[in-house]
């Protein structure tokens, strides 16, 4: 399990209360990459949650909704890397905690508002992923900022 | 008068190399070219459009003027020297849907470059100017393909080359 920030600013304080001030920084335990990865998975994983259940209860939007779910498997799929050589390591990411609160989609009661809610849930990803994407490497800068364009165009097609 | 190839002006990158790493002033300058183009393009475009259809033309052409703007500023405060539009561009549009697709080739290629300054650059304003950017030619041209019937509207990865 990765320390949170509380965690090692705690270490950090303990360092100083034991008048620890020579010694040398420790290392980084954290890159800030994989935290705003792990929030983007988070993220598409609610995504990819939200379109199976409003699929489940509304067959019929089958033809609009799929594409956009094949995009957001894509979108994961880059994030994550293909399953096939993931490391060992990537076993614990799905029991952990999703840094952002995954979309929470009550089931709707007609297909309109369905649509409506899936679109609500594209803006807050969007949102999020514009801002994760002013962090970070450039490489993932790249990456999330293409999520939050694509995310950012999807209520267009579902509303 | 001479005309500027268009497809040059919103698809030539400016590429980072070992040797030779792009500075925000080279990104940005490559994105005020494509946005003169897409300027241009979309007063092209806009006259092979209908009554209905126009006014969105208008409000993109509007847009890529401000984001002109502010590339514009962005560089002299760089102390680079931002491009002035070229005069004209080969472009022709001669039906609708001619319109509609050149309109999805602008967006296109101003994405392109807007992810090229996300991923080029390490300053947060930039970074946030161009994922905004981003955003706005993505949906953009997806609302462009859904006016001219191409299907799936929208891409896993805008701005990818």
């Amino acid at each position: 399990m990765r320390p949170t920030r509380r965690q090692v600013l705690g270490a950090s304080a303990l360092l100083l209360a034991a008048g620890c001030t020579d010694a040398p920084a420790p290392p980084s335990v954290v890159d800030p990459d994989d935290v705003l990865r792990d929030g983007a998975v988070a993220r598409e994983r609610g995504l990819l949650t939200a379109y199976d259940t409003t699929l489940a209860a509304f067959p019929e939007l089958a033809a609009r909704l799929l594409p956009v779910r094949t995009e957001h498997a894509e979108h994961l799929l880059a994030l994550t890397g293909p399953p096939p050589s993931a490391p060992p390591t990537a076993t614990a990411s799905p029991s952990a905690p999703p840094p952002a609160a995954a979309p929470a989609v009550p089931p709707p009661t007609t297909a309109a508002l369905a649509l409506a809610s899936l679109a609500d849930a594209e803006r807050a990803a969007a949102g999020a992923h514009a801002a994760a994407c002013l962090e970070g490497s450039r490489a993932l800068a790249s990456l999330l900022a293409a999520l939050a364009a694509s995310e950012h165009s999807h209520p267009a097609v579902l509303t | 008068m001479t005309r500027a190839d268009m497809t040059r002006a919103l698809m030539t990158r400016a590429e980072a190399t070992e040797q030779a790493p792009t500075d925000d002033a080279v990104l940005l300058g490559a994105l005020l070219e494509a946005a003169h183009a897409a300027v241009y393009g979309y007063g092209v475009l806009g006259a092979r459009l209908d009554d209905a259809t126009r006014p969105e033309a208008v409000l993109a052409q509007d847009s890529h003027r401000v984001r002109r703007d502010q590339l514009t500023a962005l560089l002299v405060a760089r102390g680079a020297d931002p491009a002035a539009p070229e005069p004209a561009y080969d472009v022709a549009v001669s039906d609708e849907a001619g319109a509609l697709e050149l309109a999805v080739v602008l967006e296109q290629g101003m994405a392109l470059r807007w992810r090229d300054l996300v991923g080029g650059s390490d300053d947060v304003a930039l970074r946030r100017l161009a994922v905004s950017g981003l955003q706005e030619s993505a949906l953009r041209a997806t609302r462009w393909r859904l006016l001219a019937g191409v299907r799936p509207a929208t891409v896993a990865f805008p701005g990818r080359g």
